[in-house]
């Protein structure tokens, strides 16, 4: 069942400006429950403008938007809920941090929703580990931390609220390559532990082909591209055109079947590539004796 | 002389001894001229702390910093150090201070005075470069992440600076845009002998410069060409940070017990390698 709907959305910015912009053109698109979406296209293409007109941050200048098949701007006072419900990590999350303390950040969301104390201090406790931010520095100022620490603080004030719709806008953008494994792997476990669904706006090929079961090309305001991670990174030479790319593993593999050898069509990922080489490399070695 | 040379730097934010973690822990560091250096290092190891010393924008507490000669620490260098080293810093909205795209460009040269007709070349030049010419009329603040990154990157570019820092440039950019940018980087790092220091979570990113250094807490911990540091892929590992996906295809491949060169780097390594291995495996058909 779809979760959420756009039916014909076209987004304008500065309406009526010299600066008039269409950043969406009636985009239609259905999100399935308990899927994982990875969202890519070049910048300026409508990655953020679209995940904002779902959970209600943004009105579309027409078209509809649907979630669990409600319009979610019939009545304008049940916005709030919307946005428990489709809870988003903002590109840029720092800007949005603002307490006294990154503890007081993370409770801000939890605290809201009108959860009792022990529960907000329960749920920042796991928000800041899924997160990988060290207990020690939750009683600072958000302010004094590095760039990848305030972003780990953004993405756990977002988990603690444990939305139904977990949007996150470029989150690893600025972690440390482990923060960014140990952030993925954590977003896919908690989206497979609550079967919740999961929206991931990347410019990392490399991220999206690790987590997404589907994933959405956005070109120009409108969709380029939809299907199954394997699908959309089987078009290389498309999505080059469009600015982007396929991951640096799947490149190896399309120079080594071009050179003629053997290898299946959906490799993205270092252990499928390891996968579709060993029984070649070893096979190999085992002849040459 | 050397370009940027850091010599058992100490910093912490909170001056009061003992009241806050040291942040920088006896840096020794340099930075030659015309060189192409990345800063590499995970979350909060104090990359942007020790960037913000090229320029004066911090200074150390011990220890010293001296650009061309010149300490930071010495007031009446303040103007030639700034001139000298331009910084694009991590988080371009803090960089962006005008309403329009053309003049938050100018703002840089401006504030050295340079000449107005001079002024006008270097901004149009410099938004050529990233690719934002088209927008130079438009409002700062309403243009997507990645378009307000290339304007950052503009502002320094327009001030000619001899040395540029760049604090994650790339970290909102398509794959395109990071790939314009790294080739605007090595072009003027290569043609016109401009000094880079460039700080990046992308490991490919890295693989491009003359010599990586490696920090953790507050120290340089490794420090050699990007095939020497990048070789080490357990001890990257350790200091959380990773490798190339080529270079990891290869380990995971060694690990395996199969044959394959020690620090492979990119795509066309890579397959060079493998099909190597596999001409094996044809030649026995
Ligand atoms: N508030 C605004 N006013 C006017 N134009 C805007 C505004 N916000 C965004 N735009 C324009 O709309 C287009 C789409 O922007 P959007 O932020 O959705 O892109 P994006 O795909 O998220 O890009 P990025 O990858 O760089 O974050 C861009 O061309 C942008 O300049
Ligand atoms: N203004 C500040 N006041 C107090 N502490 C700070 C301040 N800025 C940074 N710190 C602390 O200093 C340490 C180093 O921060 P720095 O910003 O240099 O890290 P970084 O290596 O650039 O990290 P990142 O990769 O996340 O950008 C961190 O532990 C951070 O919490
Ligand atoms: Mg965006
Ligand atoms: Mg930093």
């Amino acid at each position: 069942m779809a979760v959420i709907e756009t039916k014909h959305c076209t987004v304008r910015y500065s309406v009526g400006t010299p600066f008039e912009r269409e950043a969406l053109t009636d985009l239609s698109v259905s999100i399935e429950e308990g899927d994982f979406v990875g969202i890519i296209g070049h910048t300026g293409s409508g990655k953020s403008t679209f995940v904002q007109l779902l959970n209600g941050l943004l009105k579309p200048t027409s078209g509809t938007i649907l979630l669990n098949g409600k319009d979610i701007w019939e009545h304008l006072k049940e916005i709030r809920q919307v946005r428990f419900q489709v809870g988003m990590v903002f590109q840029y999350p720092e800007h949005q941090l603002f307490e006294e303390t990154v503890y007081k950040d993370i409770a801000f969301g939890p605290r809201n929703m009108g959860l009792s104390e022990n529960e907000i201090r329960d749920r920042v406790y796991r928000a800041a580990s899924m997160v990988g931010l060290k207990e020690e520095l939750l009683e600072k100022s958000p302010f004094d931390l590095s760039g990848g620490e305030k972003r780990r603080a953004a993405i756990a004030g977002v988990m603690a609220m444990q939305p139904r719709v977990l949007i996150l806008d470029e989150p690893t953008a600025g972690l440390d390559p482990r923060g960014r494994n140990q952030l993925l792997q954590q977003i896919r476990a908690y989206k497979d532990e609550n079967n919740c669904t999961v929206l991931l706006v990347s410019h990392s090929m490399e991220d999206v082909a690790r987590v997404a079961d589907h994933v959405l090309v956005l070109n120009s305001g409108t969709i380029a591209m939809q299907g199954t991670t394997a699908s959309v990174f089987s078009r290389c030479d498309e999505l080059e055109n469009m600015g982007l790319s396929v991951p640096a593993v799947t490149k190896i593999m399309a120079q080594l079947r071009r050179a003629g050898v053997p290898i299946p069509d959906a490799v993205y990922t270092v252990e499928q590539a390891r996968q579709a080489l060993l029984p070649l490399l070893k096979g190999g070695a085992d002849r040459a004796v | 002389m050397e370009m940027i040379e850091v010599r058992d730097v100490q910093f912490r934010y909170d001056e009061e001894e003992g009241s806050s973690a040291v942040v920088l822990d006896g840096i020794h560091m340099t930075v030659r001229k015309g060189e192409f250096v990345a800063l590499l290092g995970h979350n909060g190891c104090g990359k942007s702390t020790l960037a913000k010393h090229f320029n004066a924008m911090l200074l150390p507490l011990g220890g010293a910093v001296l650009v061309k000669d010149m300490n930071t620490t010495d007031e009446r260098h303040k103007y030639d150090i700034r001139s000298t080293v331009g910084m694009v810093l991590q988080n371009p909205d803090n960089q962006l201070v005008s309403t329009i795209v053309e003049e938050d460009v100018a703002f840089g040269p401006e504030n050295l005075g340079v000449e107005p007709a001079v002024i006008r070349t270097r901004v149009d030049e410099a938004l050529k470069a990233v690719g934002m010419y088209d927008y130079r009329d438009h409002a700062a603040h309403k243009l997507s992440g990645g378009q307000k990154q290339r304007v950052a990157i503009a502002g320094v570019l327009a001030m000619q600076p001899e040395c540029i820092v760049l604090d994650e440039p790339t970290a909102m950019l398509d794959p395109r845009g990071r790939r314009e940018v790294m080739d605007t980087v090595c072009r003027l790092n290569r043609e016109q002998g401009i000094t880079i220091v460039l700080i990046t979570h992308y490991m490919e990113e890295a693989v491009l410069a003359d010599r990586v250094l490696v920090m953790d807490d507050g120290k340089v911990v490794r420090e050699g060409t990007p095939r020497q540091v990048f070789s080490q892929v357990e001890q990257l590992r350790a200091l959380e940070l990773d490798v190339p996906q080529p270079t990891e295809l290869c380990h995971v491949l060694q690990q395996e017990g199969i044959t394959l060169p020690d620090g492979v780097l990119t795509i066309e390594e890579c397959a060079e390698a493998l099909l190597q291995q596999l001409e094996g495996y044809h030649g026995g058909h």
